[in-house]
């Protein structure tokens, strides 16, 4: 999976997610908990997504500052893949 | 069994990045420039040790220091710093929340925490409890019990009559400091009401409704229970596990690093390594105390933070229950003792620490000590520093606190003031001891 490919799932995953609280098109430029109004909980579902999505284990963080836009995610995501 | 080396190797990377954050301080960028520690990716657990302690204290008199981002003009604050109302409402236009702690080890604090800290802190929270749960992560909505009285509620809330706030789209926050039949019937009703399905509260107060709940063959189960606080004692945890039909689970926290332990379904206390770092250092009667350093508190960083909790580590690879981080056994941590009222009425000794606050801000002064003994069931012995009861002369202190026992949960008691150099020896030993509840007499 490209960079890319794994930023479109993202994106999806974030919209499928969010579907009934915004209706907006999320896009790359969105912040997650600023633009979003994600929170605590909803990023552990977002993380549960994620993980089922990637086939990934995400148990702990070591810089919380990973979900704090799409693009940062996406960074952090891809690692585990790489 | 300490470890400290071990683990330091293990969250090497978060604690590299929080020293790097914690750098940004004016209190961390001097303190590290004093001890000629480098922070780079290299290293040792034999550098890191070089910082020293972070104190209550120390924490009291720096906190502005310790601020990583210029979120709060230093002059501004100072001007207003001595009035609580003031002070909070200047934070939190400023993005932060003022929490005042009760004061476990007779110092009470006035922690900085910003909501993005908070944010960090339940994040990681959460995920130790999606670890920990695994597929059994709570669904449906939560009620968080949160002991605070009528008068704190108005003057942090300006709603007094507000018990309950919607925390979020997943549950609320319900304010509690009173626990009789009319509180519980009262919590029981919510509880059916809102269709609740898990439940946050000290376990003290949890046994307390559980004897409501079975006193009126009454019945009630959640999905979820999560003690905090305080110690989960064993003959608690049946208590609970017997009324409410769910295993409680219990959560090591602090107001100042918050979420740092979670105990599994076995009962083990796992660490939350995305939250913090914890050494284990042997004190002067070479008992293990707990040394914490936040991972999650960007803003405010805790680096070595004494939190006054002993403690032992256990290897969690000689249990069964499949989560590797390390298990603490906490050795002394808060336990529970309640204000009596008449009619055997129980109360959150929060109320206590309420009339403290309330009193501070009326002489205008901060009180930094105080202890207070429930000599009997209508007798409070307030215990000051010797310059606190000189400042207060001409205003009539046991007047103050009587009536605003009066006020706030409709109990009267005489009141005796005393200076801490007249605290009886036995209180002195005790860790965490607003009173001396009537029963320990």
């Amino acid at each position: 999976m490209t960079k890319k490919e794994c930023k479109n799932v993202v994106i999806v995953l974030l919209n499928e997610l969010l579907q009934d609280r915004k209706q907006i098109n999320i896009n790359e430029n969105y912040k997650l908990f600023d633009d979003l109004g994600m929170d605590s909980l909803s990023i552990i579902g977002f993380i549960v997504q994620l993980e089922d999505k990637f086939e990934i284990s995400i148990d702990d963080l070591e810089d919380f500052d990973v979900f704090d836009s799409i693009d940062s995610t996406v960074d952090f995501v891809y690692k585990y893949l790489e | 069994m300490i470890c400290n080396e071990l683990n330091f190797n293990k969250q090497k990377y978060s604690l590299f990045n929080i020293l790097l954050i914690a750098q940004k301080s004016d209190y961390y960028r001097k303190l590290f420039e004093s001890i000629n520690l480098k922070i780079d990716e290299s290293i040792t657990y034999n550098d890191y040790i070089k910082i020293p302690f972070l104190t209550k204290q120390i924490y009291n008199e720096q906190k502005i220091n310790l601020l990583t981002k210029q979120l709060i003009n230093k002059d501004e604050y100072l001007k207003i710093s001595d009035n609580l109302t003031l002070k909070r409402k200047y934070l939190e236009n400023h993005g932060i929340y003022l929490k005042v702690t009760s004061g476990s080890t007779g110092i009470p604090l006035e922690i900085f925490k910003t909501k993005s800290d908070l944010r960090r802190e339940y994040i990681g929270f959460n995920l130790a409890r999606k670890k920990i749960l695994k597929n059994n992560f709570p669904k449906g909505k939560y009620v968080w019990i949160w002991p605070a009285n009528k008068l704190i509620r108005q003057y942090f809330y300006d709603k007094p009559s507000e018990y309950v706030i919607e925390d979020n789209q997943y549950g609320y926050k319900y304010m509690m400091s009173e626990y009789s039949n009319t509180s519980f019937k009262l919590l029981y009703d919510f509880i059916i009401k809102k269709q609740i399905t898990w439940i946050t509260a000290p376990p003290s107060m949890l046994c307390l409704f559980s004897n409501f709940i079975k006193d009126n063959n009454l019945v009630l189960t959640f999905d979820y229970i999560e003690c905090h606080s305080e110690k989960l004692f064993d003959w608690q945890k049946n208590e609970l596990r017997n009324t409410f039909n769910c295993i409680p689970y219990s959560v090591y926290s602090s107001n100042e690093i918050q979420f740092m332990g979670m105990t599994c379904s076995c009962g083990h206390m796992h660490l939350i390594n995305s939250n913090v770092f914890i050494e284990l250092i042997p004190n002067e009667n070479n008992q293990l105390q707990v040394i914490a350093t936040s991972l999650s508190s960007y803003d405010t960083p805790y680096i070595r933070y004494k939190l006054g909790d002993l403690a032992d580590f256990e290897d969690a690879s000689n249990f069964n229950c499949g989560i590797s981080s390390n298990v603490l056994t906490l050795k002394d941590f808060r336990d529970n003792d309640y204000l009596i009222g008449k009619n055997h009425i129980k109360y959150e000794p929060f109320v206590i620490f309420d009339a403290i606050i309330l009193m501070q801000n009326r002489i205008n002064k901060k009180i930094s000590n105080y202890r207070v003994i429930q000599s009997s069931v209508y007798i409070l012995d307030f215990y000051f520093e010797d310059t606190i009861i000189k400042s207060i002369t001409g205003m009539d202190i046991c007047i103050f606190f009587k009536e605003y026992f009066i006020k706030a949960i409709n109990e009267i008691f005489d009141i005796n003031i005393y200076t801490l150099d007249q605290l009886p020896e036995k209180v002195k030993t005790k860790k965490y001891k607003y009173f001396i509840g009537i029963n320990n007499e």
